[in-house]
């Protein structure tokens, strides 16, 4: 009994009746009698159909879903704009007011070779699938700001491709991991060397090591993996791309 | 019935019209000043500085160059800060258990930054550089005024836009030769202080094409000497026994009797731009 007279108490928000069902009989009857302007749009009206009258209350009795209603919502349509369109007044207001006063961190000790205001250039490779791509990056205070082909580099000439151009952004990939992890804790790379050297000591040939990684063409990475696996000649190197050829490859 | 309103309605009616408008005129001449006072543009207000660096003590008192801590002015858009090292390469001999220097040996304990607060703060808006003014004739003081005067830095201008357009729609009054950058009391030639320009005859560097004395160069024996003072030893190693060009014409020199005259003698000596490209919306607004 509590229950039900909870739901009383709510705001109803009709948005669907059932359809009115009436004979022809039933219609002449309704209609008996009357005469000169009097409309009705479909049968639920002219049965008087219960919850009728609700639901043309609503602006919009077919998009109305339940939470949606203009009374109940906290933000409406109306109110959103009407929010909305203070804000923007208000931001423009904004707009007169003095600066704030902006604080200046100078070096405590400088960079030998930094320009302030002048941008740096640095050669450097973009390792990719098919063999590193020479790149110069552009960096404003050693922070990359564009990466480009190697004009100097007499593979690329100074050109480059959208897949390089765009490494730029890994650079500031928030899902870049930051620190070592270990079961989702943070740790560090001490922690880490021990736990490891530890573990595949344990393992003796190696055997279940497993190291994953993209395709790699890194001539240095290569040779490290040549001496791990003289120590350890059953560790196993996972290798996986997103985008890679093996369907081409497969395919000729 | 009576009438609702007497004879001095009228007049009444009348003011308050007259009064409305003088109201919204009102209004908008406070606005108007207010945006432009130092209430909003921080003009001449000393800002509460960490430390209370007195350029005044440490230009005019002890005639450091402004590069010496403001290393990139000729480089770079950013003139720079100087870093903390900068203060501890005097502040490590001198003034070194100073009250007023703590922060700086704190910053150089701690690794943090002296955090200063902006003087001349130019909306983010705005491109400002450095060096295109320093290295075609703008000095120093024509923007920051008397910093040799200054024991507390302020602004000496509002660097409002109508500021900056004031002198980009007319360069020549305030360019000056580039040997006289630094120099805090350039005040321009006059008939009792003429200034005498005359071409290098170098390519290169906008700087180095004008060379300009205040002496005579036509007068008196001293002229093959200021000529030969006036060209740089280095760049002229190369052909050391050829004479310097303005040895062989002194005439070439033009006498200057005043600012208009010698700015826009250097306007196109500098190939500085004409006024309807320097206020070109891009120039500051990219």
């Amino acid at each position: 009994m509590k229950m039900t007279r909870e739901t009383d108490m709510k705001p109803q928000v009709v948005t669907e009746i059932a359809p009115a069902k009436l004979t022809l009989a039933e219609v002449r009857a309704r209609l008996e009698g009357k005469s000169g302007k009097r409309f009705w749009k479909n049968l639920d009206e002219l049965a008087e159909a219960p919850g009728f009258h609700e639901m043309l209350a609503e602006e919009f009795p077919r998009l109305a879903g339940g939470a949606a209603n203009e009374w109940v919502d906290a933000v409406s349509r109306r109110g959103f704009l009407k929010v909305m369109g203070a804000s923007f007044a208000l931001a423009g207001l904004a707009g007169c007011t003095k600066q704030p006063d902006e604080p200046i961190f100078p070096y405590v000790k400088a960079p030998e070779d930094l320009i302030l205001g002048k941008p740096m250039y640095f050669a450097s490779a973009f390792p990719f699938p098919t063999g590193a791509i020479p790149v110069l990056v552009k960096s404003d205070a050693f922070r990359p700001i564009k990466v480009d082909g190697n004009p100097d580099h007499p593979m690329s000439k100074g050109k480059s491709d959208v897949l390089t151009q765009a490494s730029l952004l890994d650079l500031y990939d928030p899902d870049r991991s930051k620190e070592v992890l270990f079961h989702g804790a943070t740790g560090s790379w001490a922690d880490f060397q021990e736990a490891f050297s530890k573990a595949a000591q344990n393992t003796g040939t190696g055997d279940g090591i497993y190291f994953l990684s993209e395709t790699i063409t890194s001539p240095t990475l290569a040779a490290q993996w040549k001496q791990v696996q003289v120590a350890y000649p059953s560790a196993k190197l996972v290798q996986w791309e997103p985008v890679n050829q093996d369907a081409s490859r497969a395919a000729s | 019935m009576a009438q609702v309103f007497d004879r001095n309605s009228n007049a009444l009616a009348r003011a308050s019209l007259v009064l409305t408008g003088l109201i919204v005129i009102a209004l908008g001449v406070t606005l108007d000043q207010l945006q432009r006072s130092p209430w909003v543009t921080r003009q001449g207000q000393r800002a509460d500085q960490p430390i209370p660096f007195s350029h005044k003590h440490h230009v005019e008192g002890l005639g450091l160059q402004c590069q010496y801590c403001h290393t990139t002015v000729e480089v770079s858009s950013y003139a720079g800060i100087p870093p903390t090292k900068t203060c501890i390469n005097c502040h490590s001999q001198i003034w070194t258990n100073a009250d007023l220097l703590e922060p700086v040996r704190q910053s150089w304990a701690t690794g943090q930054s002296i955090q200063w607060i902006r003087v001349h703060d130019l909306p983010d808006f705005v491109y400002f550089n450095h060096s295109i003014h320093v290295n075609k004739g703008i000095g120093c003081a024509s923007c920051h005024g008397r910093v040799d005067e200054m024991p507390l830095m302020y602004m000496e201008n509002s660097l409002q836009m109508e500021w900056c357009l004031n002198c980009h729609r007319n360069p020549a009054s305030n360019l000056r030769p580039t040997a006289e950058i630094y120099n805090m009391a350039w005040d321009g030639p006059s008939s009792q202080k003429p200034v005498w320009c005359g071409p290098t005859g170098k390519g290169g560097a906008t700087a180095g094409s004008v060379n300009c004395t205040t002496k005579d160069p036509g007068a008196g024996p001293e002229v093959a000497m200021l000529q030969a003072a006036g060209t740089p030893p280095a760049a002229n190693g190369a052909t050391s026994d050829v004479p310097p060009m303005g040895v062989m014409m002194p005439a070439s020199y033009q006498k200057f009797t005043s600012q208009m005259d010698l700015g826009r003698y250097l306007t196109s000596q500098y190939h500085i731009r004409p006024p309807n490209e320097l206020t070109s919306c891009e120039t500051c607004h990219r």
